[in-house]
């Protein structure tokens, strides 16, 4: 009846099409009479038919909506093997290839499959050659889904993540993996490193949602594939990628006069070959002031944050062009964010203010085939920010001023070798950094030299998949101080739906310039000898399972670690209250399980994850759980779809949090935060729409999950995707 | 931290009913023993030493007569809570907050906070009890100090009067107060030597001012004599000095040098002895009487380190017995827990030494139990 594929037809099919065309077009008198494609849309299994799906043409931009009955008639396709993109909230899309011919009526059923929802998590890939076991990946269609303003969003629920904000949305925020510093975490887009030259660590609020295509968050030590600062993770972000024509128009609104609108165009020709592009574009923002209850030691009640507002703008274009066995690719990824930045409710700083400009362009060529490749990339990124506060409450007014400017070549290699694969790259990398906030004495230049290896070798012994990937990098970085070998193993074995798999790395992160040459003030110093920070050994273990009982489809993960950290850099008060960075041994032990359960007859999802991590002081002085790494962390996610309507709540739960080192006295509280989304499919007229309403912290908890920084409390937000006729959202 | 009390409590009545159960089944006659509160020290020893831990932002109290026997009231998590300082007058405790700019007023007994006094902005340093209902409060950065009645509905700090530049420490007298500042400015840096504001702690009227005679005064405590000591602290680079201020006249009468580097608290006791500590060298020890050292910089009273060197202390006092007790700050990066280090009276002999709260600054020695 149709030959039903996930994606895009296959290339040869393609290229049948001007010859099939030439034949029917042979016909004059049917030529007056285009094609017609009529047809009914069905759920798979039952039968029941599907109202509102779209039918769309990918080549030549038709497109309509079935009706009660599930049927639709489509007139006006090119003759041929045209392809069918169905879609429907709530089920698996579908492309299909229909024969249509001049003068005839073609007909065609289609079963869409109830969809396994798109969880905002819990993406769990079993080890692969690309995608490390743990790794989680969210992709377009569940970012696009969950609501995510920032990267921040999209990640926070990701087992071992920890996102900390400083406020609602807008507000800095950065990222921790299973108990380490933000500087541990690698942050790349479309491979360029977001984390800042002055303190090592990525603000993850810089990163617009809408601009991400895909992001695959790497728990453990990943400095022997990514280098300096991959010690706990790395957070890789691949902007929009083209798909062809495509468009939509987005508008928002809510809590806070909060604002948005957004855009995305794609030109080019939708198929596998040629050139094509895609921009996307966002503007945001908000009041940020909210009601919150002051703390005691400030005379309790509520009092209305202030200075809190923020405004964004952000945007990504990518230029690619593809032929048989190479393709190159030109992408920019840019934000600017003007911002207040409030201070504590304790010591607000009402006239603070901050804003950011960061972005880069990068260019990529790629060529081989399925033994043999390679890929080049080149960017240059830039970051500048300014700080100002005219009236502090306390101290004297400053003015500083951060600008840096990188560039990156990175080339990458593989050789399929029988049932080895072997990869290797080189990476250079260099950013010019002026900051007025540093010392004279501090280095302009930063830069970064590293080379890496790889070998995976797979093999089959009886029922048993066996896989061995060895990997070093060395790395020459001008903050580390000498040359830093980062080697890594991993051992993978599986039956059935079972995989096991065990790792032992290590990884580093330099101190960053803030660390080592902070000018030193008023109750601030910086700490020139401080060494990088060094995980040697890591140790991980788990095992993923993999179950499909019935309709049921069932993911389960366990996994336990022991990456301790020599050298932890850590700011703490001396006596005289001047905060100074010191290298701190730690111990970093955890473990985390994960289940997932899909229900698609019921078009319902679950998941759930459970993350402990001691991040302890190795020594007695001080001891005990090191400050802000909540030991317990735990998310949840149910996803269910009701008359139409795509519902979607999630949990997140941060364990207590200890505030002073070494005791346990003024600890944080425990809390749990629940936002619930809603999306639904509309028509109007003949364009297409999707409408999302969510609620961040339906309950109003208003957690803060540093001292001193509440976050907004219970937010809504409204905002609906339209896309033109006949083109896909 | 509030449940805490209560356990102690119930675990105390079982422990009693008990024990009038054991001595009612036998034929001792034995009495059950009388209920003390922690507060009550032990049986013979009532003195209470309260830490003030300024980075675990907590008050220890511990029993000197057990020094085992602790309890920790919080002050709240907030990073803004800093306080370096503690007063107290019969069952009244108040701890200054620093960066939050309030003062907490602490019920002991209760092992809380009774309630907060606020300023508007600024750091809240030293303070004093003029009297049993009166509060005096030191705003560092707005140079300014404010009284509070404890009574008062408000939790404003609303009655202020301007002072020197700095204000850090505040002692009482009588229904004056002399207000020590060390007369920095924004920066931190000195404007010159330290002011002595006398005040009336009634009015709030500002008697008269006079010069410590040597920069960064910090801290200051009255003799037997009636005298005015004020430690000037300096620059942390060289040997601060000792001021010795007629408070009747408003006159200083003398600057003594060679305090050692960065000397801050001071205490004088009843027998005229100046006990001034600071963080580089430990506790000298001044015969104000004779104004000679009995322990000076070569060889302070200090808990030694292997190396020989001293650990240092932010303050030191000794208890009614004359035992003398030093709080040490602590060393994250030498492995140097906080401690509370005890010395025998006149030869100051390092006698025990117990864990303090993370980063004690502050100690006072008080007795709670009622007659």
């Amino acid at each position: 009846m149709f030959v039903e594929r996930s994606h895009r037809p296959t290339r040869h099919i393609v290229w049948g099409l001007p010859v099939l065309s030439a034949l029917l077009c042979s016909a004059p008198l049917s030529a007056q009479h285009p094609p017609i494609v009529e047809g009914r849309v069905v759920e798979a299994g039952c039968g029941s038919p599907i109202e509102g799906a779209w039918v769309r043409s990918l080549e030549g931009g038709l497109a309509t909506r079935t009706q009660g009955d599930g049927t639709f008639r489509l007139r006006g396709l090119p003759p041929g093997l045209p392809a069918l993109r169905i879609a429907r909230l709530g089920y698996r899309d579908t492309t299909v290839l229909v024969r249509a011919a001049n003068g005839r009526v073609s007909g065609l059923m289609v079963a869409l499959t109830p969809t396994p929802i798109a969880l905002r998590q819990l993406r769990v890939e079993v080890a692969g050659p690309d995608l490390p076991a743990g790794a989680v990946a969210l992709e377009r269609e569940s970012i696009g889904r969950s609501g995510a303003r920032d990267l921040g969003d999209v990640i926070e629920s990701v087992p071992g993540v920890t996102v900390v904000r400083r406020g609602g949305p807008g507000s800095p925020a950065s990222v921790s993996i299973r108990g380490s510093g933000s500087g541990q975490v690698l942050v790349l887009v479309d491979g360029v490193p977001v984390n800042s030259p002055l303190t090592g660590e990525a603000d993850l609020s810089t990163v617009a949602s809408e601009s991400i295509e895909r992001v695959i968050v790497v728990p453990g030590s990943r400095s022997s594939r990514y280098g300096p600062r991959a010690l706990a993770g790395a957070v890789l972000v691949e902007t929009r990628r083209p798909y062809g024509p495509e468009a939509s128009l987005r508008l928002g609104g809510g809590s806070q006069a909060y604002v948005s609108a957004g855009g995305t165009l794609g030109l080019g020709s939708g198929s596998d070959e040629g050139w094509s592009a895609v921009a996307s574009g966002e503007w945001r923002r908000s009041d940020g002031d909210f009601l919150f209850t002051s703390p005691d030691v400030r005379g309790g009640g509520e009092t209305r944050r202030q200075n809190a507002d923020h405004s964004l703008g952000a945007g990504n274009l990518s230029v690619s062009y593809r032929r048989r066995l190479f393709d190159v690719s030109a992408r920019t990824e840019f934000s600017s964010i003007v911002r207040g930045m409030p201070g504590s409710v304790a010591q607000p700083s009402p006239h603070a203010r901050q804003s950011q400009t960061r972005g880069s362009v990068a260019v990529f060529g790629s060529a081989g085939g399925e033994r043999v490749g390679g890929r080049l990339a080149f960017d240059w990124s830039w970051h500048r920010a300014a700080y100002r506060d005219t009236a502090p409450t306390g101290g004297p007014a400053f003015d500083e001023e951060v600008d840096a400017t990188g560039i990156g070549a990175v080339w990458s290699g593989f050789l399929g070798l029988g049932a080895a694969r072997v990869k290797a790259g080189f990476e250079a990398r260099r950013f010019d950094v002026s900051a007025s906030s540093l010392s004279s004495d501090a280095p302009a230049v930063q830069t970064t030299l590293g080379g890496w290896l790889s070998t995976t070798a797979r093999a089959v012994a009886g029922a048993w998949r066996l896989q061995a990937t060895p990997s070093v990098r060395l790395d020459h970085h001008s903050l580390a101080g000498g040359v830093v070998l980062s080697p890594r193993l991993d051992l993978s074995a599986g039956q059935g739906p079972v995989t096991g798999h065990v790792s032992l790395a290590s990884g580093f992160s330099p101190p960053s310039l803030a660390d080592l040459f902070f000018q030193e003030g008023v109750l601030v110093r910086p700490n020139p000898s401080l060494e990088p920070e060094r995980v040697r050994g890591e140790v991980e273990a788990g095992i993923d399972a993999r179950f499909a009982p019935g309709r049921t489809e069932v993911d389960l993960a366990v996994r336990g670690f022991r990456a301790d950290v020599d050298d932890m850099i850590l700011w703490s008060p001396d006596f005289r209250f001047v905060w100074s960075p010191a290298n701190v041994d730690v111990t970093r032990r955890g473990w985390e399980a994960l289940a997932r359960l899909r229900l698609p007859a019921l078009r319902t999802g679950f998941s759930g994850s459970v993350t402990r991590v001691a991040v302890e002081y190795r020594g007695p002085v001080p001891e005990g759980q090191v400050v802000y790494r909540p030991a317990l962390t735990a998310s949840a996610e149910l996803t269910t779809i009701v008359a139409g309507f795509e519902l979607d709540t999630s949990l997140r739960y941060v364990g207590d949090r200890r505030t002073v080192a070494g005791s346990s006295l003024n600890s944080l509280d425990p809390f749990a935060v629940v936002d619930f989304g809603a999306a639904r499919a509309l028509s109007l007229g003949s364009w297409a729409a999707v409408v999302r309403v969510s609620i961040d912290d339906l309950f109003d908890k208003q957690a803060e999950y540093l001292v001193d920084f509440p976050s907004a409390g219970r937010l809504w937000f409204v905002g609906v995707e339209l896309t033109p006729p006949g083109l896909r959202p | 931290m509030s449940a805490q009390p209560r356990v102690h409590a119930a675990a105390k009545r079982l422990a009693l009913s008990l024990a009038v159960l054991l001595s009612a089944c036998g034929d001792s006659t034995t009495t059950a023993p009388v209920e003390r509160e922690f507060l009550d020290g032990t049986l013979d020893n009532p003195q209470i030493a309260l830490v003030v831990n300024t980075l675990a932002k907590s008050v220890r109290l511990m029993q000197l007569g057990d020094l085992a026997q602790t309890r920790d009231i919080a002050l709240g998590p907030s990073s803004a809570i800093t306080p370096v300082g503690i007063s107290v007058r019969g069952r009244q405790v108040a701890v200054p907050l620093g960066n939050a700019a309030s003062v907490a007023l602490i019920d002991p007994w209760e092992e809380r906070i009774q309630r907060f006094f606020l300023f508007g902005s600024g750091n809240a340093t030293g303070s004093a009890f003029p009297d049993d209902n009166t509060l005096l409060v030191g705003n560092l950065i707005d140079d300014l100090v404010g009284r509070v009645r404890l009574d008062q509905v408000s939790d404003e700090i609303e009655q202020t009067v301007a002072v020197a530049p700095a204000p850090f420490a505040i002692v009482p007298d009588g229904n004056r107060a002399y207000v020590i500042s060390a007369n920095l400015d924004e920066a931190f840096a000195p404007l010159g030597d330290g002011v002595v504001t006398a005040l009336d702690s009634e009015s709030l009227d500002v008697i008269g001012t006079v010069s410590t005679g040597g920069p960064n005064a910090s801290d200051a405590a009255l003799g037997p004599s009636g005298l005015l000591y004020v430690v000037n602290t300096g620059d942390f680079v060289s040997p601060g000095s000792l001021a010795i201020v007629d408070p009747g006249t408003l006159s200083l009468l003398d600057v003594v040098d060679g305090f050692g580097v960065g000397p801050g608290r001071i205490r004088v006791d009843a027998q005229g002895l100046a006990y001034i500590s600071g963080v580089f060298f430990g506790t000298l020890v001044w015969d104000t009487k004779t104004r000679e050292f009995l322990r000076g910089p070569p060889d302070p009273v200090c808990a030694p380190l292997p190396s020989g060197d001293c650990r240092g202390a932010f303050d030191a006092r000794p208890d009614g017995a004359g035992r003398l007790y030093q709080v040490f700050f602590g060393s994250d990066a030498e492995g140097l827990p906080p401690q509370v280090f005890v010395y025998e009276r006149q030869t100051f002999t390092l006698s025990d030494s117990v864990p303090a709260g993370q980063g004690p600054v502050a100690l006072e020695i008080a007795t709670f139990r009622g007659p």
